[in-house]
């Protein structure tokens, strides 16, 4: 579907990393020649994980937190939403347990999101929605994952590729902001392209073991993540590039008129795919992917961040916003804006 | 859409070929390192070079580099 966002501004966006720095090379099950191809195709250099008493929730409160310190403007949050897919508990949502912790009114309206890469974009879309509607003047979308805890080492085609952080983004009403045009589709028949299987109520624990099963050479178990590498390359190549002209076409812009794409952060070499079949010079590709691997839901703001002190110099900048993957589910955004605050910190 | 043409995407696809000569009758799968990765460089290739979009259910019948091509010939056809 189409939709429009208008008098709505980002205003700030923080992403908070695990300290912890873990390089392509360090990963015992590949030789050195292996690495070094892994790279080269993906992308990726190094990623933080986050340690065992670390959530993504706390990655994303760390953020918030900067946040409202530096812009002091936490009693005057109305809603905060949580997009993740690695959520603290079953229940409650997070989004409640982080609406204490960060202490804003009792009155912030408070809701999980379970979407995972186009998220960000879902994740902007449902808040804009609100603060266009007028019940809503300034809200917190706190997104990421924390990936790590579900990939298996055994597993080549995961365990390298992700890394975790949080982020927070500010949003806020504001009568002159230029509207967003923005795409969003879903199609549940690959649902089995990127699952955990196991762990829920289809296929809760206790009735099933952990016995390791192998797909192709890769080895994980029901609790951990599955990828199918190539339904996700196929996914991303038909769905996209239709999903990100819906957009253009919306606002009555061309790729001409985009200063910057920014792509979930799958890897390398789907971001050189799509940009090769949109015809969008590489340099035009804004990328965290090399030092922070593929952050899920993330990606998005915590490129954003990387880019930050680089782009803040433009007056505006007109912008693609893409992301895609687990469900399959993907969203498309166009925006022009005034280059929102960004920090990047690192969570100890 | 000629072989060596074809043979010659492919080659720039795996740079790190060294003294490894493709030939159509090569079988991927004997390609030195081969592994997934290079799955998605072949399907990334053939999307952009003849804007034919593979899928796993497709490439469960190729062997080698002829089939593929052929195969590709094939879905162009469909268009």
């Amino acid at each position: 579907m189409n939709s429009k966002v208008q008098h709505t501004k980002i205003e700030a966006i923080y992403a908070c990393v695990p300290e912890q720095e873990v390089l392509t090379t360090e990963y015992s099950l590949f030789a050195s020649e292996e690495a070094r191809l892994f790279t080269k195709n993906t992308g990726i250099h190094a990623r933080r994980v986050a340690p065992d008493n670390i959530t993504c929730s706390d990655l994303c409160f760390n953020a918030a937190a900067q946040l409202l310190t530096d812009i002091d403007i936490a009693g005057e949050i109305d809603l905060l939403v949580f997009v993740s897919q690695s959520p603290d508990y079953f229940l409650p949502a997070t989004s409640i347990i982080l609406q204490d912790r960060l202490g804003l009114r009792s009155d912030c309206m408070a809701f999980d999101i379970s979407l995972g890469c186009s998220g960000y974009v879902y994740g902007l879309q449902v808040v804009g929605q609100f603060i266009q509607s007028g019940a809503v003047r300034n809200a917190l979308l706190l997104v990421g994952d924390k990936s790590t805890i579900s990939t298996a080492y055994q597993d080549k085609s995961t365990f390298p590729l992700f890394g975790d952080a949080g982020t927070a983004t500010l949003l806020s009403f504001s009568a002159d902001s230029s509207p967003w045009f923005i795409n969003s589709g879903s199609d549940g028949s690959g649902k089995n392209s990127i699952i955990i299987e196991g762990g829920h109520s289809r296929n809760p624990c206790g009735t099933y073991t952990e016995e390791l099963l192998d797909f192709n050479g890769n080895k994980h178990s029901k609790s951990h993540l599955h990828l199918e590498g190539l339904d996700v390359f196929n996914f991303a190549l038909s769905r996209v590039p239709y999903s990100i002209d819906q957009a253009l076409s919306e606002a009555n812009k061309s790729m001409d008129d985009v200063d910057y794409v920014v792509f979930h952060q799958a890897n390398g070499l789907i971001t050189k795919s799509l940009s090769r079949k949109l015809n969008i010079p590489l340099t035009k590709c804004l990328t965290s992917i090399e030092q922070f691997g593929n952050t899920s839901s993330a990606s998005i703001p915590l490129t954003l961040v990387c880019h930050g002190n680089d782009l803040s110099v433009h007056k505006d900048v007109s912008l693609i916003l893409s992301g895609f993957g687990v469900g399959f589910s993907w969203a498309s955004m166009f925006l022009t804006t005034g280059f929102p605050i960004t920090k990047l910190i690192t969570h100890a | 859409m000629e072989i060596n043409e074809f043979l010659g995407h492919l080659a720039e696809e795996f740079e790190d070929l060294g003294v490894f000569e493709l030939t159509p009758s090569t079988i991927l799968k004997n390609i030195p390192g081969w592994n997934s990765m290079h799955i998605l460089l072949l399907v990334s290739m053939i999307d952009y070079r003849y804007h034919v979009l593979l899928s796993g259910e497709h490439l469960k019948a190729v062997v080698t580099v002829n089939d593929l091509f052929e195969l590709v010939k094939e879905k162009q056809g469909e268009f």
